[in-house]
């Protein structure tokens, strides 16, 4: 199994600033702690262009830009096509899921989960390769 | 070959790539993609293979463990898509290898132990199921209870019994079915699910057989679970036999067991402020009064509700999420033009706000508590509501259809009738079906065309305004007012002793001139931190006014102005009920109906106006309807039929109108089903003079009335007159006095009935002596020497004794002691800038204890007088 690297920059993407913290607090415990927020799609595309992020999470659904569609920029985007890029959806509706499949997302979670579903979802995204 | 069976083989690898053991929400996912492309491929021969190996996937989840089954799927993948190009090409895990059989069925113990477990209870169920034969050929005569109550024991005592030995060789299975049908017969007595025990029985003795024999039981024991729990549960019902809706109100019972909160209580406070901000937002969407709303204000609304959803889930709020999910859903539809946004739906989101608030409130005060949450009907209301609509939604899809094809057949002969056959159907007191009748038109004659239109489309920039803001706990503010507050007191102790006796040095003087300064600073700070403005309540309000006026068939316009206006968190909170009530009242009493109002020469939509000014250190709260306003004779007549007035005493307009605030005066016959709560007109007013605050009324005949609230900034400090009684000192609420005066003897008179006695203007006051009624030694006790306070508490007015008047203080009001909270007339006390503590008088319920005491002296000097009496009035009690 591949150490992940702790100190990697993440971008947690979400409208509602309750659920980056979770997320955040929950990266926290697994000892991410490089952590920035961003509040739609359409601002983490600017903060993914213009950083250097090794890891996506993103809500599906925001404002301004959906996850879906932060999916397909990042992909499109030469620089960044390879960030691996875990969607948050609210149910584990399948036809999102296989939307984001198709649109190259490295997996999705679903809300709510626990921070060992988390780690597990970022060991799956990790170990892959 | 076709397209959709590649499309979902692609599917399939793509979930499966992302599939980890232990993941079962892509496990789930894939065998639901297994499960359609083995229907798409069985029409056609050709694949086969393909379905056999869905098939055997399919068959092998239960049994074996995710690491396998994903090895499993992966070759499925690899070979599926291989199968795509030629299908004779690939490995299906089917074609490799026949897999072991594993399932909680298959014993991990040692074979010794199985074997043991096996001979022992091959016998005890033969005997178990004798005595469950026994009891069911039993009439009802021969049931005697202790028969049953021996039975249901031995039953559970075996049954225990099973289940610990099953448990101990390893048999899961059989543990966990035993453990199910103990469950049951926690709520179920043993002699009603005689049928479930004895298939129990049986499929033990299946696998126990199956085991022996080696060979694979027929029944997995969740499949036995699930066929059980079926049946048992119509079994239960004719059982029973009397109650039909048993196994309903059974299984929503179960569904509203206590749940625990999950997740860091801190940021679950956060979450709880975000939702209400979010709440607060679409609320304001709602009642901006907008006739139709853009896609954008849908897709706030929904993302709204989406986000709310999302976040209770995480803190296992569950009512919170299943409310959230099923108004999602619906707003999902309105956002994509599948339902239109009218008024039934602006309705259930008003009531989906109002839900949310409450359950908000009982999560925080879960957080508080143990954090179990007992979960309370409303939300299984509202998802019924919402149930129904979506059901009525359908059934005018099919009106419509059918209106379509009656409307093809005889085209200019109007609209169908079956919508309107339903409109008449539709009972205007039952809201759950309303939607029918404000749907049907819309739905009916245009169904694309009235899809909201994206006129006035907000753009989120208009709404937010930068102020930045830190989010404190009430409590840590509370704590820092208390401080604040001996601060205060402490300081000006200090300044007074100072001056006293340091007056010769001027550094010394300045310094606390300076330090008085900042301390009043500090206080003023520390009250604005508590301030909020009034805003929140008063759109609570514009729902109330809606959803009455909607409920009543009246039509409302509703205003506000002031609504930045700010007070006190504790006032506000407070201000809800009683002003609700009032709202209330004015539209549901006050606003006539549109016919009645047309009649009158009015337009027929009425208004109600809100407002909140400030006035020194008050503010002022005003309900003004254009309504019929009250009328005097009518009031007085029913006052004096219900006994409130006697009869002939003259009073003016203004006592007449507040006669609608004695208790008893609005009953059950005024108040309505919208205005009732149970709070009558005298509650509303004894809220607001908790608060020590007063409520006035104005109103003309035909055109109108005004109710007016007066009340205090804050309940933390108060703004008294210092006077003395004796040696104590009392605060009396400025509020509350109307004058001070030195009784000249002409005005001092005794009457029998009354005692002592003021004229006061052209009235006679009853004079309250503070020190009689605290029994205060050493107080002035001719009335002439003494200062009278006239204090008016809106529905009386009374002359308190006090030795001396002192002055105005702002006095820090902190509770008595346990010691002298049952003393009646006390508010609460303060410390005095020299020290001392002074007693804060509250002037209504001093009064009332006054007069009480005035009653039972009267009472007993009666008694000395005509024994008789007391003879006659003992029997009587």
């Amino acid at each position: 199994m591949a150490v992940i690297d702790k100190n990697m920059a993440i971008l947690v993407v979400d409208d509602f600033s309750t659920m980056r913290k979770v997320v955040k607090n929950g990266l926290k415990q697994l000892g991410f702690n490089n952590v920035t927020e961003a509040p739609d799609g359409k601002v983490a595309l600017e903060k993914l262009q213009n950083g250097e992020f090794a890891f996506v999470i993103s809500d599906w659904n925001m404002p301004n830009m959906m996850g879906i569609d932060l999916l397909k920029a990042v992909r499109a985007d030469e620089r960044l096509k390879n960030i691996p890029f875990l969607m948050v959806t609210a149910e584990g509706k399948k036809e999102n899921v296989i939307a984001a499949a198709k649109a190259g997302v490295s997996n999705y979670i679903v809300k709510p989960f626990t921070v060992n579903a988390l780690e597990e979802k970022i060991n799956a995204i990790f170990n892959r390769g | 070959m076709s397209d959709s069976i590649s499309d979902k083989i692609e599917e399939i690898a793509l979930l499966v790539v992302m599939l980890f053991p232990g993941d079962a929400q892509t496990l789930d996912l894939v065998m639901d993609s297994l499960a359609e492309l083995k229907k798409a491929c069985e029409s056609d021969q050709e694949n086969q293979r393909l379905v056999e190996a869905c098939n055997y996937i399919l068959e092998q989840r239960e049994s074996l463990d995710d690491e396998n089954l994903i090895a499993a799927l992966n070759e499925f993948a690899t070979a599926a898509q291989a199968f795509t190009q030629d299908n004779t090409a690939g490995v299906f895990p089917h074609e490799k290898q026949e897999s072991p059989w594993k399932s909680d069925l298959s014993p991990e113990a040692d074979e010794g132990l199985i074997i043991e477990f096996i001979e022992k209870h091959s016998t005890l169920m033969d005997d178990f199921e004798a005595a469950i034969v026994q009891i069911a050929q039993l009439n009802e005569e021969e049931r005697t209870s202790e028969r049953l109550e021996e039975f249901r024991g031995y039953v559970k005592s075996y049954l225990h019994n099973v289940k610990g030995d099953a448990g101990s060789v390893g048999l899961s299975g059989i543990e966990k079915v035993t453990h199910f049908i103990e469950d049951i017969l926690q709520d179920t007595a043993a002699e009603q699910i005689i049928d479930q025990l004895l298939e129990y029985r049986e499929w033990v003795l299946n696998v126990l057989s199956a085991y022996s024999g080696g060979a694979v039981p027929e029944k997995l024991s969740d499949d036995f679970i699930a066929g059980l729990s079926v049946e048992s549960g119509e079994n239960l019902k004719t059982g029973e036999g009397t109650e039909v809706e048993e196994p309903q109100s059974a299984e929503s019972e179960a569904e509203l067991e206590p749940y625990q909160l999950d997740g860091d209580p801190e940021i679950l406070v956060e979450f709880i402020a975000e939702a209400k901000d979010h709440l607060n937002e679409v609320e304001e969407l709602l009642l901006s009064d907008s006739d139709s709303y853009g896609r954008e204000d849908l897709d706030a609304m929904f993302r709204a509700v989406h986000s709310i959803k999302g976040g209770s889930s995480y803190f296992n709020i569950q009512e919170i999420t299943r409310t959230s999910h099923a108004t999602e859903n619906l707003m999902d539809n309105a956002r994509n033009g599948n339902v239109v946004f009218n008024n039934a739906l602006k309705g259930i989101m008003l009531d989906y706000i109002a839900i949310q608030r409450s359950l908000l409130e009982k999560t925080s005060n879960a957080i508080a508590g143990d954090g179990m949450i007992t979960p309370s009907p409303e939300a299984e209301r509202f998802l019924a509501t919402i149930d129904d609509y979506l059901k009525s939604l359908a059934l005018i899809e099919e009106l419509s259809l059918q209106a379509d094809l009656a409307q093809m057949e005889q085209e200019n002969k109007g609209p169908a009738e079956k919508p309107e056959e339903a409109e008449n159907k539709t009972a205007p007191e039952n809201p759950a079906k309303q939607p029918i009748e404000e749907q049907t038109p819309s739905t009916q004659i245009a169904p694309k065309t009235a899809a909201p239109a994206p006129k006035k489309a907000r753009t989120s920039k208009e709404k937010v305004e930068l102020k930045s803001f830190v989010k404190v706990e009430t409590r840590r503010l509370d704590r820092l007012m208390e401080y604040i507050g001996e601060m205060v007191i402490s300081s000006s102790m200090l300044i007074r002793k100072c001056r006293d006796q340091l007056s010769h040095d001027e550094a010394v003087i300045n310094n606390t001139h300076q330090l008085e300064r900042i301390s009043r600073e500090i206080q003023e700070i520390g009250m604005s931190m508590r301030l909020v403005p009034i805003k929140g309540l008063f759109q609570k309000m514009s729902r109330v006014v809606w959803d009455t006026a909607k409920k009543i068939g009246k039509e409302v316009h509703f205003e506000m102005s002031g609504e930045d206006t700010e007070l006190d968190r504790t006032v506000v909170e407070k201000l809800a009920d009683p002003l609700m009530h009032m709202v209330r009242n004015a539209v549901d009493h006050g606003i006539e109906t549109p016919e009645d109002r047309k009649a009158a020469g009015k337009p027929p939509k009425g208004h109600v106006h809100l407002s909140a000014t400030h006035g020194g250190g008050s503010i002022i709260i005003e309900i003004r309807d254009d309504g019929k306003g009250l009328d005097p004779e009518k009031l007085l007549k029913t006052a004096v039929d219900k006994g409130i007035v006697a009869p002939g005493e003259s009073l003016s307009e203004e006592e007449i109108y507040m006669l609608i605030f004695a208790p008893g005066f609005s009953t059950a016959k005024v108040v309505t089903d919208v205005s009732g709560r149970g709070v009558g007109m005298d509650v509303v007013r004894r809220n607001i003079e908790d608060m020590r605050g007063r409520i006035n009324i104005t109103s003309e005949l035909g055109k109108g009335s005004c109710f007016t609230i007066e009340l205090p900034l804050t309940l933390a400090i108060m703004e008294g007159i210092e006077t003395t009684v004796g040696y104590e000192r009392f605060i009396i609420p400025t509020l509350s006095i109307t004058e001070f005066l030195r009784p000249e003897p002409e005005m001092l008179s005794t009457t029998l009935k009354r005692g002592e006695v003021l004229q006061y203007r052209d009235m006679f006051l009853p004079i309250f002596r503070l020190a009689d009624l605290f029994q205060i030694p050493e107080a002035y006790n001719d009335p002439l020497d003494a200062t009278m306070v006239i204090v008016d508490t809106g529905r009386e007015m009374a002359a308190l004794q006090v030795d001396d008047v002192l002055g105005n203080v702002s006095a820090v009001i902190k509770s008595l002691g346990v010691m002298f909270k049952q003393t009646e007339g006390l508010a609460g006390c303060s410390i005095l800038s020299d020290g001392s503590i002074g007693l804060i008088v509250d002037v209504s319920s001093l009064l009332a204890a006054a007069k009480k005491k005035q009653r039972n002296v009267a009472r007993e000097e009666q008694l000395e007088e005509h024994p008789a009496g007391a003879e006659s009035m003992g029997r009587i009690h």
